[in-house]
């Protein structure tokens, strides 16, 4: 992992960035006003190991579907697994989900589902399953599937696995800033505190562990009841999560976390009636790009296309 | 002969990193309210074991010094659980700024010397604790569980305690009382507004930092806006240790600073720094020259004796 100091400054990145602020570094919105629609991109897989990015253009789908949830708050498994396809089979740009799954996954391929157990907002079993079966789906063997969170580095399904989908909720973080695609990888690492430093500014250093590195087919963004705001030590109130019925889908984790931060960012304005930066700035997004060329965190860079119910969407 | 029993344990027990005697936590909770009683054993950390309990969040606490964590669950027959954490943070300084290290934009619930109730969870200082009492699901009932439990933890909590020196010198025009911060070393404050990679200005666990953000009293005609901006102060233990720091931040950072110690970043906002004594203090994302001037003439001002 990459955890030197490259002596950057403040000043070097606003220098750099031009008419873009990159404001990751503040606790401000990510990056300021005035962003441009960015064309539809080309990017794969294999793209997003490249270190270069700063020309390169990331695109990502965002569903939302105002029935996802019951009355109770939980995701309906119809609702949600057809939100799933049809966000993966726009993203790939294919007319059918089993031929969209079967583009990124292969039936010889040992898949981890890397999922999130975070007590007070985990990933919906919906989803998981079906993912689940998607991948099954796409001729893979049912052995050769598994789920797991923090066990990751004990289970043999993931110690051989040749494939990954990433799939988590979105929320804030007390030292991260937030928790999305990019952390949710923290697992794999056999002493996860020690990718807290500087307050979880390497993180994309992650995506280079054996484990992990080159693995990832598909990452997804769980933005059906998001967190926005957090206090104390479990960072975890449900006045502050809102009904956005959404999923991100994206195969560029970047991407995926920095449209994540700009709905959030929306949200937070709207709820407390002007700009109001995350208390821990989530420069771990803008230095995945910066450092690591993991992906694009600039949102110029990014295509969003939206499916779906869009009021409210903040973005 | 062998040694005693009690003198192995405890040896053992600080050689583990376990606190030694914990029980002092214990006793500031109370044994029933409102028929909520504890369910289960106590949990108990130090700044190590810390994320078994609250994983990456662990860090803001150990950032500020945290010695001893209690962790009880009340439960009652029919009601959501009410989970209680109780931080010694070892001294009232620390207390405060593990209170801050989150937004706190509620209105005080008037206990302990600051606190704040929202959403099921209520947070306060007193001393050198910091608690947090939370309700698994926010119901009426639940609501005055965690209040009760609150007021009878700061009831017990014997005596007040002072907040970091610096946050009496924060010029109250423009302040957002929401959103003042305390911190020790760079990973704190980079935390909160990153500068640089590099510890620029020196920082350790010695160092006391308070960093306030402000709303401006006025846009530029032209030019960027800006929607707040931030004045970050750190005391060192000696005007030399404070000097040396100074002049390192302002030789990487603000070489191009005008005789006040000013300049416009690449975003056209303005930052600048100063030092007072023991103290640095450094204004950044100001919307105009003279917003980040006045904010450093008024704390220069109240430094001085």
């Amino acid at each position: 992992m990459n955890k030197t100091d490259s002596g950057l400054t403040r000043r070097d990145i606003l220098r750099g960035a031009g008419s873009v602020v990159v404001a990751t570094m503040t606790g401000a919105p990510l990056f300021g006003q005035g962003q441009r629609q960015a064309e539809p991109n080309s990017d794969s897989a294999a793209d997003a190991t490249k270190k270069d990015v700063s020309d390169r253009k990331a695109k990502v789908v965002l569903i939302r579907d105002q029935n996802v949830l019951d009355a109770g708050g939980q995701a309906k498994p119809e609702v949600l697994s057809r939100m799933l396809d049809e966000a993966v089979t726009a993203l790939l740009g294919e007319t059918k989900p089993e031929a969209a799954w079967s583009r990124l996954i292969h039936p010889s391929d040992t898949v981890g589902i890397k999922s999130n157990e975070w007590r007070f907002l985990p990933t919906p079993p919906a989803l998981e399953e079906a993912i689940r079966k998607r991948v099954a789906g796409a001729g893979v063997k049912e052995e050769r599937i598994g789920i797991a969170d923090r066990g990751v580095l004990d289970n043999p399904l993931f110690q051989q696995a040749t494939a990954l989908v990433n799939v988590r909720p979105f929320r804030t973080h007390h030292w991260s800033g937030v928790g999305g695609c990019i952390k949710n990888y923290i697992m794999f690492s056999p002493d996860p505190p020690s990718w807290h430093d500087d307050s979880c500014a390497n993180l994309a250093g992650l995506w280079e562990l054996p484990a992990v590195k080159g693995k990832t087919r598909l990452n997804i963004l769980v933005m059906l009841t998001p967190l926005f705001h957090g206090k104390g030590p479990h960072h975890f109130q449900a006045k502050y999560t809102w009904e956005y019925k959404g999923l991100i889908v994206g195969l560029d984790p970047v991407a995926v976390d920095a449209t994540g931060v700009r709905i959030l960012d929306g949200k937070r304005k709207d709820y407390f009636g002007q700009e109001e930066p995350l208390t821990t700035s989530p420069k771990h997004i803008y230095l995945a790009e910066k450092k690591y060329g993991l992906g694009v965190a600039d949102p110029s860079r990014i295509d969003i296309q939206k499916l779906g119910w869009m009021d409210g969407a903040l973005i | 002969m062998g040694l005693p029993a009690w003198v192995v344990l405890g040896v053992m027990t600080v050689a583990s990193g376990a606190p030694a005697n914990p029980a002092y936590l214990a006793d500031l909770l109370p044994a029933e309210v409102q028929g909520f009683q504890p369910g289960g054993r106590d949990g108990v950390y130090n700044s190590d074991t810390l994320f078994e309990l609250i994983n990456g969040g662990a860090e803001v606490y150990r950032a500020l010094n945290v010695q001893t964590v209690l962790s009880r669950r009340y439960v009652k027959d029919g009601a959501p659980g009410i989970i209680v954490d109780v931080f010694d943070m070892g001294s009232s300084q620390d207390a405060f700024g593990a209170y801050h290290c989150d937004m706190r934009e509620e209105k005080d619930a008037g206990i302990g010397q600051e606190s704040e109730y929202a959403g099921g969870a209520l947070h306060f200082w007193k001393d050198r604790y910091f608690v947090s009492v939370v309700a698994l699901r926010e119901t009426d009932d639940s609501t005055r569980a965690v209040l009760a439990l609150g007021t009878a933890i700061a009831g017990a909590i014997s005596r007040p305690g002072a907040a970091p020196r610096l946050v009496g010198l924060l010029p109250p025009r423009g302040l957002i009382r929401a959103q003042i911060h305390f911190f020790h070393d760079w990973a704190g404050l980079n935390r909160l507004y990153t500068l640089a990679e590099e510890n620029l200005l020196e920082l350790d666990r010695k160092t006391e930092g308070v960093l306030a953000r402000y709303r401006p009293s006025s846009q530029p005609i032209e030019g960027a806006q800006s929607q707040s901006f931030v004045l970050v102060m750190i005391d060192y233990p000696c005007e030399h240790n404070a000097e040396q720091a100074h002049r390192r931040f302002f030789d990487k950072y603000l070489a191009d600073a005008d005789d006040q110690g000013t300049a416009r970043m690449g975003d056209n906002l303005w930052s600048g720094s100063r030092r007072v004594g023991t103290v640095f203090v450094g204004v950044f994302g100001a919307p105009t020259r003279a917003e980040a001037l006045r904010l450093m003439d008024e704390v220069s001002q109240a430094q001085r004796p």
